[in-house]
């Protein structure tokens, strides 16, 4: 099945597919429903990521490429407001995308290392959901833990 | 590195007033301010660090490496509804022999293929059949599995039927009596 997010209601398990965007529809996403300016974001690769059965962006995600470091940036991630809170109907956008970011840095031949630069507060919960490492002024995903987490969140690698 | 702007920093506050942790950190990577002088020079250091490790990897984790990159590679390839560039199956089949440095003879010895049929396969001429596809998997020791290099060919056939103009035209003297639909 690849991706897929669990209905909150239903406990359905429905497949969804991260996709790039067009730096024309990285311009065009609103600030209302992704919190942020995403049009600076139009540097970088942005993807998004939808249920197979509709067109509607549920959460993004962008990434910068550090080939000198040999890892991936995650620079900004946001589900949408209505997919946010207690209120979301869906339930793994934000591991979907993340374990989407650590298949791209294999990919790059990084190794999986992919890396975030956390607000401290929510420093253990990035470590105890997403099994993130804290560097001291970042947090860091890499080999076999980038591994468990593409496992855990894309169904055809396990 | 994304640092907020002036209105952002307003969202971020309302959404940390609004949400629990958990629930922020199951939605977002927030821009952050840039880091200070002390932490700018962990960072430096660490990088370079990193930069040494990946330079001294040995042969074979360097051809770990690149086997899961061409396993990642076809998975994310074989995810995309509507790919952007074309990649067939013979491209990732040469991939693969090359990422373990050896000969195609070599590799056609190894899943027990004649050189000239694995030739075949490598240039298109010929489509594998569920056997060498299972031999793949086999080979990979389960790392590739039939299915994924099955999906791939099945894409490859599509693209390859897509962007076919002349056996339309060719094959449009095979037919009569075409359905009429107004549209």
């Amino acid at each position: 099945m690849g991706y897929y997010l669990e209905d909150k209601l239903t406990g359905e398990r429905l497949p969804a597919v991260i996709s790039r965007l067009s730096r024309k529809e990285v311009m065009l996403v609103g600030k209302k429903q992704f919190h942020f300016d995403w049009k600076t974001e139009a540097l970088y690769e942005v993807y998004g990521l939808k249920l197979v059965r509709s067109r509607e962006i549920l959460g993004l995600i962008s990434l910068d490429y550090q080939a000198s470091n040999r890892a991936i940036e995650i620079r900004l991630i946001a589900n949408a407001s209505e997919h946010t809170g207690r209120r979301k109907r869906y339930e793994r956008i934000a591991g979907s995308l993340i374990a989407f970011a650590c298949s791209k840095s294999v990919e790059a031949g990084f190794g999986g290392f992919v890396y975030l630069r956390p607000k401290t507060k929510i420093i253990d919960h990035y470590r105890s959901e997403y099994g993130f490492k804290y560097t001291g002024f970042s947090m860091i995903i890499e080999g076999s833990n980038s591994e468990i987490l593409i496992n855990r969140y894309h169904e055809d690698t396990n | 590195m994304r640092t907020p702007t002036k209105s952002e920093r307003k969202v971020i506050e309302r959404l940390f007033r609004e949400y629990t942790l958990e629930e922020l950190a199951d939605a977002f990577v927030f821009p952050v301010d840039p880091p200070t002088e002390e932490q700018r020079l962990a960072e430096e250091e660490f990088w370079a660090e990193r930069r040494r490790q990946m330079a001294n990897r040995t042969p074979e984790e360097l051809k770990q490496s690149k086997m899961l990159q061409i396993k990642y590679q076809i998975l994310n390839y074989i995810d995309q509804i509507d790919p952007k560039e074309h990649w067939n199956f013979q491209y990732f089949l040469n991939e693969y022999i090359r990422a373990q440095d050896k000969k195609d003879k070599e590799f056609a010895d190894d899943v027990d293929v004649k050189p000239y049929v694995l030739s075949q396969y490598l240039n298109g001429h010929r489509t594998p059949p569920k056997e060498f596809l299972i031999r793949l998997e086999l080979h990979s020791n389960g790392l590739i599995p039939a299915s994924w290099w099955l999906r791939l060919l099945q894409k490859s056939k599509e693209a390859e039927l897509m962007q076919d103009t002349a056996i339309r035209e060719q094959e449009s003297k095979h037919v009569k009596n075409k359905i009429e639909l107004t549209l």
